[in-house]
């Protein structure tokens, strides 16, 4: 425990954490008071640093090393995610137009909510939330139905052309939206499906069944087939086989699926713009509006933003343990 | 012989079906409305923009006029479409090489078990789950030249000499939205690597740490080879996210600055057909994307399958 070896090792990590923690605070102290300390200096330091505790750690414990230099360069990574998000999106937003002109400030000098109230005054804005709102649910939960139906029918019933079902499923979810959108416009002219909520629900379902019944058809092939076949003898017809066995078993699936559905839909731009004439404006090209950059209120976009974010943010949040598992299994892209 | 035991099968009329006719019928009902909507919203759409690229359409007025092969013929002597392809390159290559090994680091330092790497992993989610033109809002302000707060940052940590105009320059530019791009989506990379990393074999690093192999060594000789393939699989997904990149470039640059030097192939077929209202042209723009896309997504469906067998 307490051997000469372990008392060095111990030195040594606790030398390399205090070089680590120094080199930190000179460089970020620089934003507040000016030293002359390299930018090379500091990356420098901290590789001696970690290099220090890594091999401290490593003679006490094998494998604590790396854990604690891993611990340390996630913490990099999460402010490289949270940083820009927190501070001009978060903290963006509750400045004033005014402190612009006082230079770039990291922390607002009097923080006011004036800007979210703001923000009602403009009428597309409103607008788009309502039409984004209703449309990407709409589309969301339209297409999730389809999918149980035909996902169900793809991955588990045996007919004849299955294989030709299941290709074209696949190579139709990789197709472009541009491809989709340039024909769907002139035909949406000639229904006078343009500038509609129906015409605008439709075109998101376009765009999303494909990957809502790609990524059920694999949730649905998970599912054990003894277990719907007892069903089955027992006698159950498609279905309840479909009702009863298969839906209750793969609930969180379907329930992930119609999140990526919904975010999908809620942050498309290229459909929502080009669909969108004079009455339907969605949540996204209106954001793009308000970025022109002659009328530009950079605190009232901060805020739109937010308030853009908030309902993805949340659903990620509620189901990041599926939507991490989705995601890394390449089902989505 | 005795009779063959034989199920008695109930339910509706359809369950009396022999089974084949049976699994057709029901096929035919559930895929119904899917296959119904597929034809209207996408099959037949695609039809028809085969035959909007032999006429002159344009979004305005509905009256076409054949043209044959002239709008594919304009290809070839279209100095902006050489130029987006030649842009679509200089997207793909380095966010391609960038997110890839970000995405491989930052996965690998995630697989480490440390308190807090749930907190981590999915913090990822919200560059993922953020919508596009937010994040092209967000970065407009925190690169912007005069009222950023990155270029003064960079400053002051000695990073640069100079405030950085990272909207101005040719091409700079297009890397600036390379690097907002790859921020938006390293997290999925990474993600896919980890999901990997799970299906590490534990006794083969446990071999090769008692055979005295340091952590270099056994990443070099284990770990990268037995994740090559998922590095394909992460090289072609990013490319294909990145050939589609359309959110940032249009909230962002608009194409520019300077004459065209941010589009790609996708905005260009964009601005052709909706804005140059030429949805002839554009439809033949949008097809050599779709050309694009489905040579690498085919390759990306057999790499998909042998990455699943392993």
């Amino acid at each position: 425990m307490n051997t000469p070896h372990d008392r060095r090792a111990r030195l040594m990590a606790w030398a390399g954490a205090a070089l680590v923690m120094a080199a930190l605070v000179l460089e970020f102290s620089q934003l507040v008071v000016d030293w002359p300390f390299p930018f090379w200096a500091w990356i420098l330091t901290t590789v001696a640093g970690l290099t220090l505790l890594w091999r401290g750690l490593d003679q006490l414990h094998i494998g604590m090393g790396a854990r604690a230099v891993a611990a340390a360069l996630a913490f990099l990574v999460v402010l490289l995610i949270v940083v820009p998000f927190v501070v001009v999106v978060v903290l963006g937003s509750l400045q004033r137009p005014v402190d612009l002109l006082t230079g770039p400030h990291l922390i607002p000098p009097q923080p006011t909510l004036d800007q979210y109230f703001r923000l009602f005054n403009i009428a597309y804005l409103s607008e788009g939330l309502r039409n984004s709102l209703i449309v990407s649910t709409t589309s969301a939960v339209l297409a999730t139905l389809l999918a149980l139906l035909g996902g169900y029918a793809i991955a588990s019933l045996r007919f004849p052309g299955r294989r030709a079902v299941y290709t074209s499923v696949m190579l139709i979810y990789m197709l472009p939206g541009i491809a989709l959108l340039v024909p769907l416009v002139a035909i949406f002219r000639s229904l006078r499906l343009i500038d509609t909520l129906p015409g605008m629900v439709l075109g998101h379902i376009a765009l999303i069944l494909p990957l809502v019944t790609w990524l059920l058809v694999s949730a649905f092939e998970g599912v054990e087939p003894d277990l719907e076949h007892a069903a089955r003898i027992d006698g159950a017809g498609r279905f309840d086989a479909l009702r009863r066995v298969v839906i209750p078993l793969t609930v969180p699936s379907i329930a992930t699926t119609a999140v990526f559905a919904f975010v999908l839909s809620w942050n498309e731009l290229l459909f929502s713009r080009v669909l969108y004439v004079s009455s339907t404006p969605m949540l996204a090209p209106s954001i793009v509006n308000l970025m022109d950059p002659i009328n530009r209120v950079e605190p009232q976009l901060s805020a739109a933003g937010l308030i853009a974010s908030v309902p993805v943010l949340i659903l990620a949040l509620v189901m990041q343990r599926y939507l991490i598992r989705g995601i890394g299994e390449g089902a989505v892209i | 012989m005795t009779e063959s035991p034989m199920v008695v099968r109930r339910g509706s009329w359809l369950s009396r079906l022999p089974i084949r006719r049976e699994n057709l019928a029901y096929a035919g009902i559930f895929l119904a409305p899917t296959f119904l909507l597929v034809l209207a919203l996408i099959i037949y759409p695609l039809l028809f923009s085969v035959s909007l690229t032999f006429t002159r359409a344009s979004t305005l007025g509905a009256e076409r006029s054949w043209v044959g092969l002239d709008n594919w013929a304009r290809l070839l002597e279209d100095p902006l479409f050489r130029q987006s392809l030649v842009q679509t390159v200089m997207y793909v290559v380095p966010a391609c090489i960038l997110a890839v090994i970000i995405g491989l680091g930052v996965a690998l330092v995630l697989n480490q078990d440390f308190p807090g790497r749930m907190l981590v992993r999915a913090s990822l989610l919200i560059p993922w789950a953020l919508p596009p033109v937010v994040v092209a809002a967000m970065f407009q302000w925190f690169l912007d030249g005069r009222r950023g707060l990155l270029a003064p940052w960079l400053v002051q940590l000695g990073v640069t000499d100079t405030p950085v105009a990272f909207f101005t320059g040719v091409p700079g530019t297009l890397y600036t939205l390379v690097g907002i791009h790859v921020w938006k989506t390293f997290p999925l990379i990474a993600l896919i690597f980890l999901v990997s990393l799970q299906y590490l074999p534990r006794e083969t690093i446990h071999a090769a740490q008692i055979d005295g192999a340091n952590g270099w060594r056994r990443f070099r000789y284990v770990t990268f080879p037995f994740l090559l393939p998922t590095i394909g699989v992460a090289l072609i997904i990013q490319l294909l996210v990145t050939i589609q990149l359309f959110d940032l470039i249009f909230a962002l640059t608009g194409g520019g600055p300077g004459a065209y030097s941010t589009y790609n192939l996708y905005f260009y077929a964009f601005k052709t057909s909706f804005e140059h209202t030429n949805l002839s042209y554009g439809a033949v723009l949008a097809y050599v994307v779709t050309a694009i896309i489905v040579i690498f997504g085919l390759l990306l469906t057999r790499g998909g399958r042998s990455l699943r067998l392993s």
